[in-house]
């Protein structure tokens, strides 16, 4: 079926077109609300501000389509292919994403608010400036706990992106590119952000209990009051960071660069900082009680009031260190 | 009368002192310095005394050994004021001065050694003001200075004279502890600035002078970090689409809002506006060109743009709020005429109203 004909029909009343083959047409502008185009084949097809508002595209095959512009304000693609599609600037709004392929998509800018992206594939995609206000990212199917449908984010592109808010526990952001993300309050609860690039992201009180950072770059990133708590961030450069008051029972941060860090007042209460480099960190009134900072670098930290009661000092370099008022491993208060 | 809890801090702070004393005497005595409380609170004064008259036999020697050593401490001035109560006590034990001789001696010293440091310091000031205002780019600096302590950012020459340079370097001395925290708030400073490549020369002038009043100081890592971002800025430049990496809200004909979330502004405008259609008014305005084909629209060039930075961009060019949405409007008009793809009136111009409700608020002068 070619464009003028989809139109025609259209225009005549007739909405389901399941399974047909519009494949490398052209539908630019064209009105098509509540149009039902499911399973039908739309590789390459142009729909550049096509409007297609509650529309109807599970399991149809957009692979390589133009969808830039394009309004899919509340419509369903549940299953859909949209493999290196162009969703530039798009409105997809309380659409359900679910399960779709959006492999090495270009969503540069689009609006993603209240989306459902529950298992879908945004591994390599481009969300570049995206709005993913109050979307849905992870949940437990139908199957329960024991199979969850996670969106998947490995090396996705997140830049400026807003995420303010939403749950992203368990899901895998490895290598994923989140600069300057607005990330404030968001759960990231034993999620993967291996190798993650976080410079300047805004982490203010998000929720990254047990997630890995393991060799994450967040430098200058904001994690006032962020949880960290058995987090893992062996290796993870964390030069110039915010750590204030941030919660790090238990965190590993072994081999981690916290260079210049603020860790006023951080509670990190059995944490392991082993070869850690805490040079020039400020360190006042942290709680480092049972810590561990065998042969870590404090050279010119300043642990003005720090709890170091029962902390492991062992190899520790304290090359003019401030221990002003510091409670020393044996309890005695310098 | 005194309350308990008064008294528990006089106690207190008698202890402290106590304890600073011990550990002058136990550095002039055996030439380390003791920090270990237990130790210290073992060792007896008289003991410690009985050991420094053994090993110095005369008056003018504790003296100038207790200078010495107070000398190198890093909190010598509040070891100062202990070093001296110690020296009247020990003049008496020596015997060799009188008691209000030494005491007003001691406080000639110390007096001395506290307009020193003052003194010091003044002249020091004085200097990087003198380089200030011989800078050809004084008035910069003087905005940088006034924003890095105000929070705000001042074009206005009649307001920036009520702030003069001088008080403004006394009052940064006061609220930054460290350089670090200076070049990095000046560094956030530059970054929402138009001109970001002339005010990154100016931070390193700034970051460079005052280095003076913070000795000890890794001034080289701090001005290389405003080179790293004047590195940023220039290689940015060459790739269109990381041109601003930071939002960008300055500028030099008005006052700049600080309290700017470029997240909120872009979520008010996807939540009533079309994004494409959005940056396609935005590139019509900025550029005073047209886009008039769907290639164009499908090319690289609006990719190569973030609706944020277009945002911010339009907001440095458009000095009022009411001069923004009359061109905005008639940008509105014209590409209806043009482009068949945006007739829809109406629809510019909830985009018009959309970015002109979520940028008032940078307009609104703190």
């Amino acid at each position: 079926m070619d464009a003028d004909e989809l139109l025609e029909h259209y225009q005549n009343g007739r909405k389901s077109f399941i399974d047909e083959n519009l494949s490398c047409t052209n539908l630019s502008d064209a009105n098509l609300i509540r149009i039902n185009l499911s399973r039908a084949n739309l590789e390459k097809t142009t729909l550049t501000f096509a409007f297609l508002k509650e529309a109807n595209l599970n399991s149809s095959n957009c692979a390589k389509a133009t969808l830039s512009g394009i309004d899919l304000n509340q419509s369903t693609l549940r299953f859909a292919n949209l493999h290196d599609c162009d969703l530039h600037g798009a409105i997809l709004q309380g659409a359900n994403l679910a399960d779709t392929n959006l492999t090495l998509a270009n969503l540069l800018d689009s609006n993603l608010m209240e989306a459902n992206l529950e298992g879908a594939d945004l591994s390599g995609a481009d969300l570049t400036g995206v709005s993913l206000l109050g979307a849905i990212l992870t949940s437990f199917g139908r199957q329960g706990k024991d199979n969850p449908r996670r969106t998947k984010l490995k090396r996705s592109i997140l830049k400026r992106a807003d995420l303010e808010g939403l749950n992203l526990d368990n899901l895998d952001f490895t290598q994923a590119i989140l600069w300057e993300a607005n990330l404030v309050r968001a759960s990231f609860a034993k999620a993967n952000l291996q190798q993650a690039h976080l410079q300047e992201a805004n982490l203010f009180a998000a929720d990254l209990t047990g997630a890995n950072l393991s060799d994450a770059n967040l430098r200058g990133a904001n994690l006032t009051k962020a949880n960290l708590e058995w987090a893992n961030l062996t290796g993870a450069d964390l030069t110039g960071a915010y750590l204030n008051e941030t919660k790090m029972f238990e965190g590993i941060f072994n081999n981690a660069t916290l260079v210049k860090a603020k860790l006023q007042r951080a509670r990190m209460i059995g944490a392991s900082l082993k070869q850690a480099d805490l040079t020039n960190a400020n360190l006042m009134e942290a709680n480092l009680r049972q810590a561990d900072l065998t042969q870590a670098n404090l050279t010119g930290a300043n642990l003005d009031h720090a709890d170091l009661t029962n902390t492991e000092l062992t190899g520790t370099n304290c090359t003019n260190v401030n221990l002003e008022g510091v409670i020393l491993p044996d309890g005695i208060t310098y | 009368m005194v309350s308990t809890s008064q008294a528990s801090t006089q106690n207190l702070e008698k202890q402290q002192q106590l304890l600073m004393m011990k550990k002058l005497l136990v550095a002039v005595c055996r030439n380390y310095w003791e920090r270990d409380r237990v130790t210290l609170l073992s060792t007896s004064i008289k003991e410690l005394i009985t050991e420094l008259q053994q090993s110095y036999p005369s008056f003018n020697e504790v003296k100038q050994k207790l200078y010495q050593v107070v000398n190198q401490l890093n909190k010598r001035e509040k070891y100062f004021p202990i070093a001296i109560q110690l020296i009247k006590k020990l003049s008496q034990l020596y015997g060799e001065v009188t008691e209000e001789t030494q005491a007003s001696l001691n406080q000639l010293e110390a007096h001395d050694n506290s307009v020193d440091i003052a003194l010091n310091q003044n002249s020091k000031i004085a200097n990087i003001l003198k380089t200030f205002e011989q800078d050809q780019n004084s008035q910069r600096i003087h905005k940088m200075l006034f924003a890095l302590t105000q929070k705000c950012w001042e074009n206005n020459p009649e307001t920036l004279s009520n702030y003069p340079i001088q008080q403004l370097i006394q009052n940064i001395y006061q609220i930054y502890p460290s350089l670090e925290p200076i070049s990095f708030n000046l560094l956030k400073i530059v970054k929402r600035l138009n001109k970001q490549g002339i005010y990154s020369q100016i931070t390193k002038t700034i970051i460079a002078e005052l280095a003076k009043l913070y000795p000890d100081q890794e001034v080289e890592q701090l001005t290389s970090l405003v080179n790293v971002s004047n590195a940023n800025l220039i290689s940015s430049k060459n790739t269109p689409s990381s041109v601003v990496a930071f939002p960008k809200v300055e500028t030099e004909t008005r006052k700049h809002n600080f309290a700017y979330n470029p997240y909120q502004v872009r979520q008010g405008i996807m939540k009533y506006a079309n994004p494409l259609r959005t940056k396609i008014l935005l590139f019509c305005t900025l550029h005073s060109n047209k886009i008039s084909s769907q290639q164009e629209i499908d090319s690289l060039l609006l990719k190569t743009y973030e609706l944020d930075q277009m945002v911010m961009q339009l907001v440095q060019k458009f000095r009022t709020i009411q001069q923004l949405q009359n061109n905005l409007e008639t940008t509105a008009f014209s590409i209806v005429t043009l482009n068949n793809q945006m007739l829809n009136t109406d629809e510019n111009l909830k985009i018009v109203k959309a970015i002109v409700t979520s940028v008032k608020p940078l307009y609104e002068t703190n």
